[in-house]
C-alpha cells in the first residue's frame, strides 16, 4: 500500500512540475521575449510581402489573439505535438528539426553518464573502503581537479591534443560528408570516430562527481553502527562492503545523480559548440544566437521533461531500493 | 560540470555544536553566549587546521583574493585594446610574463582583472543564492504543513529546469551584463541550498532545547534567530562555499558561450576570446591555459574548503 | 577452471568476429564508392545557407552555390568584362531602343528539357510581372522582352540604356517550373531544393541543413565538364575549426579565412593561399528610417534619434581609425574604405577623405549640442534628452566585425559616446534588419563589377529589400535613373562618381575597410586556379567559371586521396584500434572477474 501511496504522490508531484514548467515556459518565449514575433515568421521577406499577406500569417499563427488565447492554443498545440517552426531553419516545423538532433545527443549523454557513473562508483566505493590509501589519494586529487575544470576547457585541450596534434580523432563535426556512401560498419565507425572527443570529455568531467558522492556516501554509511556490528560478528570485509555498505551508501547516490541531470545537460552544451557536434545542445546555442524563440521554446520544455522523467524514475529506484521509504 | 553541493547525510541529524550548559548566577547572558562562540572558533580552528586539502585551499584562495584586491586599484588600461602596445600573440616572456593576446594585450593583466570579475560575480551570485535558498529553507522546514508543501513544489521546479538552458535564455531574452549574469545564476543555483537547509531545519526542529523553548513561550522569530539558525548556520557556510565554486564556474560556461558582459573581463570571457581568436590553432597555449588553470585553481580552492568544512560539520566521516 | 576455460573460449569468439568485421569496415572505408573513383571537391564555410531560391537569396555562401547551378544570360570574362554565356552575340539597334541577341542551342536544363530562349523572357518577365524588388533594378525602362524564336531574344526599351549588357546578375529559371506558381509568394515557400533544375555545371542532390550540401556535376553541360565528380559545401561553427579540418585534409578549400589564421597558412607547404584584390566591402551602417519611407511606415521603425543627424554621423567617421583596424585586425590584408564602388574601371576617390581625427570628432559633437551635461562620460541628446547610448550590432560568422567592433565601441567612447555591442548571427540580424530595429550594425557586401546593382541598393524604393539603411535621397534616386540611361561610357562615370560622392558626403554607412579576399587550399591536392582578375584575383566563387572548369586533382599524389578523407571522410582512429582497444579491455575486465571468482572459490 505504502509503495502505491509513495508512486503515485511522485507521480502527481512531477506532473504538477510540469505544468508549472509548460506557463513559465510559454511566459518566457511568447511574453516576455523581445522582438517582433512577426518578424521572424516573414524572415527574409521585407517589402515584398504585402500587408495582407503579412495579416494572413499572423492569424495562421494566432498571434493576434491575447495572451491567455495564445496560451491555450500552446497547450492544445503542444499537447497534440505541434510545435511551432523554427525561423533559424527557414520555416520548418520544430518538430522535425528536433528530432534530426535529438539522437546524436542522446548517444552522447547516455554513453558519458553510463561511463562516469560505473568508472565514478567505483572508484568512489575503493577509495572510501580504503580511506586514506594512496589510491584515495591519488583519486581524490584527480577527482577534484576534474570537477573543478570548466567542461568545455577540458575539451579544447583534449581536442588540443588529440586531433591537432595526434591527429587521432576528426576535429569535430558528428559524421563526415560522404555519409551516404559509408556501409553499415564503416557508419558505425564514423560515428564512434566523431563521438570519441566529446563522450571522453563528458565522462572525464562528471567521473568527479559521482566518484565524490559515492565516497562520501559510503564513509556516511560505514559510520554507521549496524557496520560496527557486523564487523564484531565477524563479517567478512567484502561482505560487509557488498551487502551492507554499499546497497545503502548507493541509496543518496542515486538522488544525488538525479539532481545532477540537469547539470550534465550544461555540460553537453558546452561540449557541444567546442566539438561542434550536432546535437541538441548545438541547436540550442544556435537558436540562442539568432534568437530562435520558438525552437528554445521546445529544447526547454523537453530539457525540463527529460530532467522530471530522470527524477522520477530514481525517485522510482530509490523507493525499489529503500524499504524505509515506502512505510512512510 | 559539477553538481549542487555533495553533502551527502543531509536528510541525517548533525549533533548541536554547544552543549547546554547550567548558567552561573550573575553572570550577563551576552557575554556568556560570546565565550562559548569563541570557544568554539577556537575549537573549530584547530579542526580545520588538521586538514590539509583545507589548508591548501585557504592558501590558494588568500593568493587569488589578493589578487582580485590588486586588480581593483590598478590600472586597467592594459584590457583596452585600442590602447595594446605588446606584440600579437606572443609566448611568455620576461616583459610578458603570460604572453600576449592577438591584439597584443598582456594576458598576465587581462588575468588579473578578471580574477576581479570572475569572483566578483561569484561571490554575489553565492548571496543571492544563499539568501533566497537560506530563506526557503528556513521557512518551509519551519512552517511545515501548507507552506512547506507550496515551497517544496517551487523549489522542485527550480530543481528540474537545467540551469544553463534557463540562465542563457534569461540572458537573451534579457541582454547580457554583469547583473543579469549574476541574477541569473543566483536564480539557478538556490534550489539545492533550499533543499539542504530545509533538510537541517526540520532535524534541529525537533531537538529538545528547541521545545523547551517553545513550551516556554518564545516568539517564532526568537526560536528561528535564536536557536534554529545558529545550529543550521555551519550546514549553511559548507554550502556557501561550495556553491561560490559552482557560481564561478557557471559564470565562465556563459560567457564561453557569448554572453558575458561585454564591457568586462572575466576568466571566462578570456577563454572566449582566445577561442574566438583560434588559441589553439595558432599555437598560444598561454592564451588559452592561463585563465583556464586560474580557474580551475580558485574552484579547487573553495571546493577544498568545502569538503574540509563539510568534514568538520559532519561528524559521522570525521576520521576516527 | 572451467570458467576460465569458458571465459577464454568468448574473448577469443569476440576477437575473431571483430577481425571479420574490421575487414568489412576496412574495405567499407577505404573504397566508399567501389566502383568508381569520385573526385570530391569539399568547400568549407562558416556561413551557413538559409534557402536555394535563386529568386530569394541573401548570403554569400547561397549565391556560391546558385553559381555552380544557374547561370545569368551573359557571363564575365577574366577581367570583368562582359562576355559570352548562355547569350552569344548581341547588338542594339540604331535608336538604342532595341536589344536583340542570339542565344545558344546546345544547353539543356538539368530535367532533360532543352533550354531556348524563351525561358530567358520568361525569368524577366516573371519578375517584372511580381514586381520582385531583388532583381527590378536589372531590368529598367523595359518596354517588353520576346523570344522570337528558340535562339533569339528581342529586349524593347522606352529609353536607350545599356542596362542589358551590364550584364544583370539573374538567374535564368526555366518557363516550364516558372509557369507551375502562381505568384511570387507562393513561388518564395519553395527553398530550392529538391527539383532544383538549372543549366549549370552541377546539380544539387543533397543537404542537410547546418551540416553540408552536395552538388553532382552536370556531365551535358554546354560549357565542358568539370574534372570535379562532387561538389560538396561544408558548414564549420568558426574558423578555426574549419582552418583544422583544411590542414587534416577533411576539406580541400577554405573560403574566406580571417588574416590571423591566413598567415599561419601561408607558410604550410602543402597548401596554397590566395589573396583577392578587393571586391568585398565591410561597412557600419546607420539606421535611416523616417515616416517618409513607405516600408518604414508600414512595418514601424526603432532607433536613435542621433542615427539621423549628418554631423552625428560625420564625428563617428572621424573618431574611426581605419588604418589601425586594417593594421591590427586585418594585419594589412585590406585597404581603409571611402566610396561603395570598387571594381577600377568605376570607383571614385573623394577629394577630401575624412581622417582619424578624436578632436575634431569632439569639437563637431560639441557644436552640434551634444554635451555630457552629467558629467558621467557620455553625451546627451541636445537639451539635455536621451544619453548617446546606441546598440551596435557586429557578426558571429565574421570574427574581423567583431574585433573592429571592439574597437569601434572603445574609439566612440572616447568621445563620448556609448555602444552596447551585441555579438549575432546573419538570421537574427536579418530580422532585426527587415524590422528597422537597430541603431548601428556592421555587415559587407561583394559588389558587382558593374556598379548599377550596389548603387540602386541606396535607393529610396529598395528600402525592405535590398537597403542597408532605408536611406533616402531624391536627388541620388533621381541620378541613379540618370545613369541608367547615360549615352556614352564617359556620360556614366561622370554620374557614378557623383553618386560614390553624395553617399560619402552623406555617409549613411560608412565603408570601413575593402576586404581583400584570402582562400586557401591544398595544393598538395588541387591544382588549375585561375585568378579573376588575372594578376592577383579570387580563385573560387568568381563571376563566371575560369577556375571551376579548370580545377583537377594534383596528378603526382593520390587523386583527392588523404586519410581516407579524399571521398569526404574525415580521418579518424582505423578499425583495427577499436578492435584492439576493445580486445584489451576485454581482457583486463575477464582477468579482474576471473581473479575474484577464484578468491571466492578458495574463500568458499
Amino acid at each position: 500500500m505504502g509503495t502505491r501511496q509513495y508512486v503515485l504522490r511522485k507521480i502527481v508531484q512531477a506532473f504538477i512540475t510540469l505544468v508549472a514548467i509548460l506557463i513559465f515556459n510559454f511566459f518566457l518565449f511568447r511574453v516576455w521575449s523581445p522582438g517582433d514575433p512577426v518578424s521572424f515568421l516573414t524572415r527574409g521577406q521585407g517589402a515584398q510581402l504585402s500587408v495582407q499577406e503579412r495579416q494572413e500569417l499572423i492569424h495562421e499563427y494566432g498571434l493576434d489573439k491575447s495572451t491567455w488565447g495564445q496560451f491555450a492554443e500552446y497547450l492544445t498545440d503542444t499537447f497534440s505535438g505541434r510545435l511551432g517552426v523554427s525561423s533559424f531553419y527557414q520555416g520548418e516545423p520544430v518538430r522535425d528539426v528536433f528530432f534530426r538532433f535529438l539522437p546524436p545527443t542522446l548517444l552522447l549523454v547516455g554513453v558519458s553518464t553510463v561511463l562516469s557513473m560505473i568508472i565514478g562508483v567505483w572508484m568512489g566505493i575503493r577509495s572510501g573502503w580504503r580511506r586514506g590509501s594512496a589510491f584515495d589519494r591519488t583519486s581524490m586529487i584527480s577527482s577534484l581537479v576534474l570537477y573543478s575544470m570548466p567542461e568545455f576547457w577540458l575539451g579544447m585541450l583534449l581536442l588540443l591534443l588529440f586531433s591537432t596534434t595526434l591527429q587521432w580523432f576528426p576535429v569535430g563535426g558528428r559524421i563526415s560528408t560522404n555519409v551516404s556512401e559509408l556501409g553499415t560498419v564503416a557508419y558505425v565507425l564514423d560515428v564512434a570516430n566523431h563521438l570519441f572527443l566529446p563522450a571522453l570529455t563528458l565522462t572525464l568531467a562528471y567521473i568527479g562527481e559521482f566518484y565524490l558522492v559515492m565516497r562520501s556516501s559510503l564513509l556516511d554509511v560505514l559510520g554507521e553502527d549496524y557496520i560496527t556490528t557486523a564487523r564484531a560478528k565477524g563479517v567478512l570485509e567484502r561482505y560487509v562492503l557488498n551487502r551492507h555498505a554499499v546497497r545503502n551508501a548507493l541509496l543518496p547516490t542515486v538522488t544525488l545523480v538525479a539532481l545532477s541531470f540537469g547539470y550534465v545537460i550544461g555540460g553537453a552544451i558546452t561540449v557541444e559548440v567546442v566539438f561542434s557536434y550536432q546535437g541538441l545542445g548545438l541547436l540550442t546555442y544556435t537558436a540562442i544566437l539568432g534568437k530562435d524563440y520558438w525552437l528554445l521554446q521546445s529544447l526547454f520544455l523537453f530539457f525540463t521533461a527529460a530532467v522530471i522523467v530522470f527524477n522520477l524514475l530514481s525517485d522510482l529506484v530509490y523507493a525499489y531500493l529503500d524499504p524505509r521509504v515506502r512505510e512512510a | 560540470m559539477q553538481t549542487p553541493p555533495l553533502h551527502v547525510g543531509a536528510e541525517t541529524p548533525i549533533g548541536p555544536i554547544e552543549e547546554e550548559a547550567p548558567l552561573p548566577p550573575a553572570v550577563p547572558p551576552r557575554r556568556i553566549r560570546w565565550a562559548r562562540r569563541r570557544r568554539a572558533m577556537r575549537r573549530f580552528w584547530k579542526a580545520y587546521r588538521q586538514d590539509a586539502m583545507g589548508l591548501a585551499g585557504l592558501i590558494i584562495l588568500a593568493f587569488f583574493i589578493a589578487v582580485a584586491i590588486f586588480a581593483i586599484f590598478a590600472d586597467t588600461t592594459g584590457t583596452e585594446i585600442t590602447k595594446a602596445t605588446g606584440p600579437r600573440l606572443s609566448a611568455p616572456s620576461l616583459d610578458y610574463p603570460l604572453g600576449t593576446d592577438d591584439q597584443g594585450r598582456s594576458v598576465l593583466t587581462l588575468v588579473i582583472q578578471g580574477a576581479k570579475v570572475s569572483l566578483l560575480v561569484g561571490l554575489s551570485a553565492t548571496a543571492i543564492t544563499m539568501l533566497i535558498g537560506s530563506a526557503v529553507g528556513l521557512v518551509a522546514g519551519f512552517r511545515g504543513g501548507w507552506v512547506d508543501q507550496l515551497l517544496m513544489r517551487f523549489t522542485d521546479w527550480g530543481l528540474v529546469i537545467p540551469w544553463l538552458v534557463l540562465a542563457i535564455s534569461l540572458a537573451s531574452i534579457f541582454g547580457q551584463s554583469l547583473f543579469v549574469i549574476i541574477l541569473v545564476i543566483g536564480l539557478t543555483t538556490w534550489p539545492s541550498t533550499a533543499r539542504l537547509v530545509r533538510a537541517q531545519t526540520l532535524s534541529v526542529k525537533e531537538r529538545p532545547y528547541v521545545e523547551r523553548a517553545r513550551a516556554l513561550g518564545a516568539s517564532d522569530w526568537h526560536l528561528v534567530t535564536r536557536h534554529v539558525l545558529p545550529n543550521v548556520m555551519p550546514v549553511i557556510m559548507a554550502n556557501t562555499v561550495l556553491i561560490v565554486a559552482i557560481a564561478i564556474l557557471s559564470e565562465t560556461a556563459l560567457s564561453f558561450l557569448g554572453l558575458g558582459d561585454p564591457f568586462s573581463i572575466s576568466w571566462g570571457q578570456i577563454l572566449e576570446q582566445a577561442s574566438n581568436g583560434a588559441a589553439a590553432t595558432l599555437g598560444a597555449w598561454w592564451w588559452l591555459g592561463a585563465p583556464g588553470v586560474c580557474i580551475v585553481l580558485v574552484v579547487l580552492a573553495f571546493t577544498m574548503i568545502g569538503f574540509a568544512l563539510d568534514e568538520i560539520v559532519n561528524p559521522k566521516i570525521r576520521q576516527r | 577452471m572451467r570458467r576460465l576455460v569458458k571465459l577464454g573460449a568468448a574473448l577469443t569468439t569476440l576477437m575473431v568476429a571483430g577481425a571479420i568485421a574490421s575487414a568489412f569496415g576496412a574495405s567499407a572505408q577505404e573504397s566508399p564508392s567501389a566502383t568508381d573513383e569520385k573526385v570530391t571537391f569539399t568547400v568549407g564555410m562558416v556561413n551557413d545557407a538559409i534557402t536555394f531560391n535563386p529568386m530569394f537569396m541573401i548570403e554569400s555562401p547561397e549565391y556560391g552555390t546558385a553559381d555552380l547551378m544557374y547561370e545569368t544570360f551573359l557571363s564575365w570574362d577574366e577581367d570583368f568584362n562582359t562576355a559570352p554565356g548562355l547569350a552569344t552575340e548581341w547588338e542594339q539597334s540604331e535608336d538604342g531602343l532595341t536589344w536583340t541577341f542570339q542565344i545558344r542551342d546546345d544547353a539543356t536544363w538539368h530535367d532533360g528539357e532543352p533550354f531556348t530562349a524563351a525561358d530567358i523572357a520568361a525569368t524577366f518577365n516573371w519578375i517584372i510581372d511580381e514586381g520582385v524588388g531583388n532583381f527590378i533594378d536589372y531590368l529598367p525602362f523595359t518596354d517588353e522582352i520576346t523570344a522570337p524564336d528558340d535562339t533569339t531574344l528581342v529586349w524593347k526599351t522606352t529609353v536607350p540604356t545599356s542596362a542589358p549588357i551590364y550584364p544583370p546578375y539573374i538567374y535564368i529559371l526555366p518557363e516550364h517550373v516558372l509557369s507551375q506558381y502562381e505568384d511570387k509568394a507562393d513561388f518564395r515557400k519553395w527553398k530550392g531544393f529538391p527539383d532544383a533544375t538549372g543549366t549549370g555545371p552541377f546539380e544539387l542532390v543533397e543537404w542537410r541543413r547546418g551540416d553540408f550540401w552536395r552538388l553532382e556535376v552536370n556531365p551535358d553541360y554546354w560549357g565542358g565538364t568539370p574534372h570535379i565528380d562532387e561538389f560538396v559545401f561544408r558548414v564549420f561553427q568558426n574558423e578555426e575549426t574549419m582552418v583544422q579540418a583544411l590542414k587534416q585534409g577533411e576539406i580541400d578549400f577554405a573560403d574566406s579565412v580571417s588574416a590571423p589564421l591566413f598567415e599561419s597558412l601561408e607558410t604550410d607547404p602543402n597548401m596554397g593561399t590566395s589573396e583577392g584584390t578587393p571586391t568585398y566591402f565591410i561597412q557600419m551602417s546607420f539606421n535611416q528610417c523616417t515616416n517618409d519611407v513607405a516600408y518604414c511606415q508600414r512595418t514601424g521603425f526603432n532607433h536613435h534619434p542621433a542615427t539621423l543627424d549628418p554631423q552625428f554621423r560625420l564625428a563617428v567617421e572621424h573618431a574611426i581609425d581605419r588604418e589601425v583596424i586594417v593594421d591590427r585586425v586585418k594585419l594589412g590584408h585590406a585597404t581603409p574604405g571611402s566610396t561603395v564602388i570598387l571594381s577600377p574601371k568605376w570607383h571614385h576617390d573623394p577629394p577630401e577623405v575624412i581622417t582619424y581625427d578624436p578632436d575634431a570628432a569632439n569639437a563637431i559633437l560639441d557644436e552640434a549640442g551634444y554635451l555630457d551635461t552629467n558629467d558621467d562620460g557620455v553625451r546627451e541628446m541636445p537639451g539635455g534628452g536621451e544619453p548617446l547610448e546606441l546598440r551596435f550590432i557586429v557578426r558571429t560568422e565574421n570574427p574581423d566585425t567583431i574585433a573592429a567592433g571592439e574597437f569601434i565601441s572603445e574609439w566612440l567612447s572616447d568621445v563620448g559616446i556609448a555602444t552596447n555591442t551585441e555579438a549575432i548571427n546573419d538570421s537574427k540580424l536579418t530580422d532585426v534588419w527587415y524590422a528597422n530595429d537597430y541603431d548601428m550594425y556592421i555587415w559587407g557586401w561583394g559588389v558587382e563589377p558593374d556598379p548599377n546593382f550596389q548603387l540602386s541598393t541606396y535607393t529610396t524604393g529598395q528600402c525592405g529589400i535590398w537597403s542597408d539603411t532605408c536611406y533616402s535621397n531624391a536627388q541620388y534616386d533621381q541620378l541613379f535613373q540618370e545613369q541608367q540611361r547615360a549615352s556614352s561610357l564617359e556620360e556614366r562615370q561622370q554620374i557614378v562618381d557623383q553618386m560614390q560622392q553624395i553617399l560619402y558626403d552623406d555617409r549613411p554607412e560608412i565603408v570601413l575597410w575593402y576586404d581583400n579576399y584570402l582562400q586557401a587550399y591544398r595544393s598538395d591536392r588541387w591544382t588549375g586556379f585561375v585568378e579573376q582578375p588575372s594578376g592577383g584575383g579570387v580563385i573560387l566563387f568568381q563571376y563566371g567559371y575560369h577556375s571551376l572548369l579548370n580545377i583537377q586533382p594534383q596528378t603526382d599524389g593520390t587523386a583527392g586521396g588523404g586519410e581516407g578523407a579524399g571521398a569526404g571522410g574525415d580521418g579518424g582512429i582505423p578499425v583495427l584500434v577499436w578492435i584492439a582497444a576493445g580486445g584489451v579491455l576485454l581482457v583486463i575486465v575477464g582477468i579482474v572477474v576471473a581473479r575474484r571468482r577464484r578468491s571466492e572459490e578458495e574463500a568458499a
